[in-house]
This record gives C-alpha cells, structure tokens and sequence, in this order.
C-alpha cells in the first residue's frame, strides 16, 4: 500500500495527471448509465425535489465509490468463489452483479408497463404514495452499489494509486452531477427518456 | 421509453457478467471469456442516433403543420 506522500508524488506526475484524465473520462463513460437510471428514478418525484434527489443520488454514488476504493482488498476478496452451485463457482463479485441485474431487470420492466398501461389504468394516490423522496433514494443507493463495484473494478484496473483514483472520482463526480441537469433537461425537452 | 430499453440492456449485461465469472471459475484463468460489451454499447448508440433521427423529424413536422395552419388561417 503506498503512502499518502508517494501517492501524491505520482499524483502530479505527468504519467499521474495522464492517469488522471483518462479514469476520469473512463469513470464518466461507466457513469452514464448511473445517471439515465437516477433520472428515470427522480422522474417519479414531484419537480421541486427532483434536482436534491439526483444530487443526493449523486453525491452517494460518490460516497459508494470511494468507500469502495478504500476497501479495495475486500473487493478483490469478492471474486473468490463464497459456494459453489455444480462445478461453477459462485463469488460475492457475481452475487452482486446478479442481484444488480435483477433489481434493474425488474424494475426497468416495471416502468415499461406503466408507461404503456398508464393512460388505461388510473394512477390512484396509494400508487403515488409508493414514489416517496426516501423510497426513491434508497432504490438509487441499491444501483449505486452495483455501478460503482463495476467502476472501482475498471479503476483498480487502470491506476494502482488509491488518491488518484480517488481524485479521478471526485472529478467524474462533479461533472456527472452537471451532466445529470442536462439530462433531465433533455428528457424534459425531448421526452426522448420518456 | 429508450432510456428504459437502455436499462433492460445494461442489466441483462449486468446478469450475463455474473454468469460467465461463475463460468469462469470452472476453467484457468488463460481461457477466461470477457464479456465485450462493446457491441452493445454500439447497438444503444445506433438506437440512440435513430431517436434522434426521429425527434429531428418529429420537430420538423410541428413547424411544417404550425406554419400551414397559420396560412389557413
């Protein structure tokens, strides 16, 4: 494990800012998806809370991943099998990639139906309840999870230095939650995400 | 609705992730299989280009009708 003055010498290296800017737009890239799934996710709140929920929403994906970061070990412990179903092995890794896309499958299948029945049937307050501010916060922190353990990967792929990966984050972290505006605006705009 | 076909697609990816590591525990790490997601990636970015395509249209088709409506009138 490097030291925190090792790690920002090679910060602020050329080959350290190099590293830098390519996870940054790498955490980006890997973002995207983390973002069309908040604003879905926010879609269902009422205006006024929609752009706090999808900065909380952010902002916790920030708090995930570097958390993450910081128990890297225990995430590389995570691909080693826990069981075994048959011959095939069974890892905290796969686990949670499973669970993940389940929880996206169905949910994503859910609002698919909404959005095709929901001029059939009447949305009645108990249906609205069900979309409170916490409800939808905690679904994001669910997805949050599971795109950040897919990104740490590719970080720890990348640079071995946990401040740049960190800083690498940070940076993403504020341009997504820039980004995420521009895409609630463009479904607004455009219903294209409608 | 595409942003939530995206979804369909990422976490079908995400299932398909899972299943081919516990595949991949059964052979050496030399014959690993590495999901390239490169191909879907693509695929939603050409869904993405057609939707655009479409609101391009859709817009096209408002101002067209709009400004025959103000003729009629």
């Amino acid at each position: 494990m490097h030291s925190f003055s090792q790690d920002l010498a090679s910060l602020l290296s050329v080959n350290g800012l190099i590293s830098l800017i390519t996870l940054s737009v790498l955490e980006i890239i890997l973002g995207i998806d983390n973002i069309i799934f908040i604003s879905i996710a926010v879609d269902k709140l009422p205006r006024e809370q929609q752009s706090k929920a999808r900065t909380i929403g952010l902002l916790l994906a920030l708090v995930v991943r570097t958390i993450l970061l910081f128990c890297i070990g225990w995430i590389a412990g995570l691909k080693d099998p826990f069981f075994h179903v048959g011959i095939y092995g069974v890892s905290g890794k796969a686990l949670i990639l499973l669970g993940g896309g389940i929880f996206l499958l169905v949910k994503t299948w859910q609002e698919i139906q909404e959005h095709i029945h929901g001029d059939e049937d009447e949305i009645g307050p108990k249906k609205k309840n069900n979309n409170t501010f916490n409800a939808i916060i905690m679904q994001i922190i669910i997805i949050d999870f599971v795109f950040s353990f897919d990104s740490i990967l590719a970080a720890v792929g990348l640079s071995g230095v946990v401040l740049i990966m960190v800083s690498a984050v940070v940076v993403s972290m504020i341009l997504m939650i820039l980004f995420s505006g521009l895409v609630a605006d463009l479904s607004i705009k455009t219903q294209v995400l409608k | 609705m595409i942003a939530l076909c995206f979804l369909l697609v990422i976490g079908g990816i995400l299932v398909a992730e899972a299943l081919l590591d516990s595949y991949n525990s059964t052979i050496s790490e030399d014959h690993h299989i590495e999901l390239n997601k490169n191909y879907a990636y693509i695929a939603l970015a050409f869904a993405m280009m057609i939707e655009l395509f479409n609101i391009k249209e859709r817009k096209i088709k408002r101002a067209k009708d709009f400004s025959q409506d103000d003729k009629e009138e």
